[in-house]
C-alpha cells in the first residue's frame, strides 16, 4: 500500500512541510537515519523522543538551519534542502518563526527591538517595525516591558517576547525547541497556550520540539522520534 | 544595523567595554603616531622646498664702488663653527638701493651693521664676546625672518660691508639675483624612505593590536550574532553589525589621537627627528594628512577588525564552525615574496649614490603583511 509521502506533490495533499528519507551526522555521530515526517498547513505537531533522539536535528533541517546529508525537505512545494544560505536565511526572516529553550533572544537589547529584529533586518521601515512589535508586544500582555532589556526579564516574560518574535512576520511556521523546558508547569502551560492559541489564531503551522506530554498535549499531532527515525511519521491526529 | 551594533557593542558588558576601549587606545595611538611622522615630515618637505640663498651663485667682481651696478652686490658665503655647530654667514655689500636681499630680511645691513638669526642672536647674547660675537664686526641692525631659516635652531649672520672692503676679502663675487631654488638634497629620498618606514613600523602593529582585540569576549559575541542569524541576518549584515564596534572605537580613537596629537604636537616640534628642528608652524599634517588619518585609520580598523572574524562561520546556532585553514598553500608567501623582491631588488639595482625607493614602501608594507599572512596565525 502506498504511504501518503509516496502519493506525490505535498502540496495536493496539503502538507505545507515534509521530510522524506533525511539523513544526518555530526562526525561519525548519525542524528538522523532515514527520518521522514509530514505537515499540513496550520498543524500543530509535536515531536517527541528522548533525549538525544534526533528530534532538535528533524526540526532544525525541516527549518533549513542544517541541511541533511541525504534525503530531502520540501516546504510550500519547493526543495528547501537545496536552497543556498541566502534563501534559508530569507525564509527564516520571512516564513518561519523561531521559540527556543534559550539563546534566541538577544539580552542586550530591549524586547521591543528583539521583537522588531526580523522585520528590521527584512528592510522594514523602523517606524513600522516598531509599530508592529508594539502591536505583538501588547497581545501578549507585556506592552509595558518594551523597553526592557530582555536579560532583565523572567523567563516566561522572556518566552513570550520569543513568541512575540515569532509571529511577528506572520510566518507560515513556527518552530519551537522545548519553549517551556526552563519554565515551571505553570508558566510553562500559559507559555504553551499562548504559542498555540496565537498561532492557530494566525494560521501558522506549528512544529514542537519536547519530551514533555503535557506540552504534547496542546498539538494535533504528535510523532515519536526514536534512534534519529521517526517511527510513526504518519500517526493520525490525537482524539479530542 | 549600525544602531542594533552600536547598542549591542556598548551593553554588552564589561568586556564588550574593555574591547571598544582597547581599540580605541589602539587607534588612539596610532593615529596620534601617524599625524606625528606626518606633521614632521610635512616639516621637512616644506624645510626642502626652502629658498636656498646660500646655494646664489655668483660671477666675477666688475664693480668696487656703491651706485655702480644699481641691482647688484657683492656676495662671500663661508660657514663658521662654534662648539660644533654650524653657522652660516654672509657677507654683502650693496652695490646700489636695489641689491637684492635674501628671504626674511627686507634689505641687506649696511656696512658695519649684521642681521642675525634669532638662535644666534641669544648665543651671542649668553657667551662671552670674545669667544663668539668679535668674530662678527659691526652692531646687530635687524634679526632675520623665518623665510631665511631652515629652523628655529639655526645659525645665520648677514654682515653688511663696504664694496672697497668685502671685494679685498678672497672668494667674493658679485650677485644679482639671489637664488630662489630649492637646495638639491641628495638624501631626500633617503629620508622620505626612513618617514614612511616610520609610518608603516609604527602603524602596523597598532593594526595588529585592533585584530586581536576584535577577538576579546567573541565567544559571547558570536551567541548574540547566532541569535540575530536565526531571525534572517545575512551574513553581510553580520559583518555590518561586527563592525561596528570596531567602527566606532576606530572613531572614538581617531578623535582622540587627533586630540592627542594636538597636545603633543609642541613635542614633536621640539623634537629633532632628522637632526633639525623645524618651525613649530610647519610642523602640522597637511590637509590631505589629517583626512588619511580621519577615514584611512577608521576604514583599516574595520578591515583589521572583519578579517580577525573571517574565521567564525556563525550558523543561527552558534558558531557552528571555525572554518579550518586550508593546508599551507605557496600563495601565502606570494605577499611576502612580491614585498621582498620590491624592496630588494630596486635597490640592488640602484647605484649607492642614488638608491632607488621608487617601490620600497610599498615592498615593506607587502613584508609586513606577509609576515602576517604567511604566519601561523
Amino acid at each position: 500500500m502506498k504511504n501518503a509521502v509516496e502519493s506525490g506533490d505535498p502540496v495536493a495533499r496539503g502538507v505545507l512541510l515534509e521530510a522524506r528519507g533525511v539523513y544526518r551526522s555530526f562526525g561519525q555521530t548519525p542524528a538522523l537515519q532515514d527520518a521522514s515526517v509530514e505537515i499540513a498547513a496550520g498543524e500543530v505537531l509535536a515531536v517527541m523522543g528522548p533525549s538525544g533522539s534526533g528530534k532538535s536535528t528533524l526540526l532544525h533541517c525541516l527549518a533549513g538551519i542544517f541541511t541533511p546529508d541525504s534525503g530531502e525537505v520540501h516546504f510550500d512545494g519547493a526543495r528547501l534542502d537545496s536552497l543556498g544560505d541566502a534563501e534559508r536565511t530569507r525564509l527564516r526572516r520571512s516564513a518561519f518563526g523561531f521559540v527556543f529553550q534559550f539563546g534566541q533572544l538577544v539580552p542586550e537589547l530591549t524586547s521591543a527591538d528583539n521583537v522588531a529584529l526580523p522585520l528590521l533586518l527584512g528592510r522594514t521601515g523602523r517606524k513600522e517595525a516598531y509599530q508592529r512589535a508594539a502591536q505583538w508586544l501588547d497581545r501578549l500582555e507585556l506592552g509595558d516591558l518594551g523597553a526592557r532589556r530582555t536579560g532583565e526579564l523572567s523567563g516566561g516574560q522572556a518566552q513570550r517576547v520569543a513568541i512575540a518574535r515569532a509571529l511577528v512576520t506572520r510566518p507560515k511556521v513556527v518552530f519551537a525547541d522545548e519553549p517551556t523546558g526552563a519554565l515551571d508547569s505553570l508558566t510553562g502551560e500559559k507559555v504553551m497556550e499562548l504559542l498555540v492559541g496565537l498561532s492557530r489564531q494566525e494560521g501558522a503551522t506549528v512544529v514542537v520540539v519536547t519530551h514533555d506530554a503535557r506540552v504534547a498535549a496542546c498539538a494535533d499531532r504528535e510523532v515519536i522520534v526514536r534512534d534519529g527515525k521517526v517511527v510513526n511519521p504518519y500517526a493520525a491526529k490525537a482524539a479530542a | 544595523m549600525f544602531g542594533l551594533g552600536l547598542r549591542l557593542a556598548l551593553r554588552s558588558g564589561r568586556e564588550a567595554l574593555i574591547r571598544l576601549a582597547l581599540i580605541a587606545a589602539a587607534v588612539m595611538v596610532g593615529v596620534a603616531v601617524l599625524l606625528s611622522v606626518l606633521s614632521e615630515f610635512h616639516a621637512f618637505s616644506a624645510a626642502g622646498k626652502r629658498q636656498c640663498w646660500e646655494c646664489t651663485v655668483g660671477s666675477s667682481i666688475t664693480a668696487t664702488r656703491y651706485g655702480a651696478d644699481p641691482t647688484a652686490e657683492l656676495w662671500n658665503y663661508s660657514e663658521d663653527y662654534y662648539q660644533g655647530r654650524t653657522i652660516k654667514r654672509l657677507d654683502v655689500a650693496a652695490l646700489g638701493p636695489q641689491a637684492p636681499a635674501i628671504p626674511g630680511l627686507a634689505e641687506i645691513p649696511g656696512a658695519g651693521r649684521y642681521a642675525v638669526s634669532p638662535a644666534l642672536a641669544s648665543l651671542l647674547g649668553s657667551v662671552p664676546r670674545d669667544e663668539l660675537g668679535d668674530r662678527f664686526p659691526g652692531a646687530r641692525a635687524a634679526v632675520l625672518g623665518d623665510a631665511a631659516l631652515t629652523g628655529p635652531d639655526e645659525l645665520v649672520i648677514v654682515i653688511g660691508h663696504s664694496p672697497a672692503q668685502l671685494a679685498a676679502l678672497p672668494a667674493t663675487v658679485q650677485v644679482n639675483a639671489v637664488s630662489t631654488t630649492p637646495e638639491i638634497n641628495s638624501v631626500k629620498s633617503v629620508y622620505q624612505f626612513g618617514f614612511s618606514i616610520a609610518a608603516i613600523a609604527l602603524v602596523f602593529p597598532v593594526v595588529i593590536l585592533i585584530g586581536t582585540a576584535t577577538r576579546l569576549a567573541a565567544a559571547r559575541r558570536e551567541e548574540r550574532f547566532a541569535a540575530f542569524r536565526l531571525v534572517g541576518a545575512t551574513p553581510r549584515q553580520m559583518s555590518a553589525i561586527a563592525s561596528v564596534d570596531a567602527l566606532a572605537g576606530a572613531v572614538a580613537g581617531t578623535l582622540a589621537g587627533v586630540g592627542l596629537f594636538l597636545l603633543l604636537r609642541s613635542t614633536v616640534a621640539d623634537t629633532a627627528v632628522t637632526g633639525t628642528r623645524y618651525f613649530p608652524a610647519l610642523v602640522t599634517p597637511t590637509a590631505t594628512g589629517y583626512l588619511a588619518a580621519l577615514v584611512a585609520v577608521p576604514a583599516v580598523s574595520t578591515l583589521a577588525a572583519l578579517w580577525s572574524l573571517r574565521r567564525a562561520r556563525i550558523s543561527p546556532l552558534g558558531v557552528s564552525r571555525k572554518v579550518t585553514p586550508p593546508p599551507p598553500s605557496v600563495l601565502r608567501i606570494v605577499p611576502l615574496t612580491l614585498g621582498l623582491v620590491l624592496f630588494v631588488v630596486p635597490l640592488a639595482l640602484s647605484s649607492s649614490s642614488n638608491p632607488d625607493f621608487k617601490f620600497a614602501d610599498l615592498g615593506l608594507l607587502l613584508i609586513m603583511v606577509g609576515l602576517v599572512v604567511g604566519g601561523p596565525c
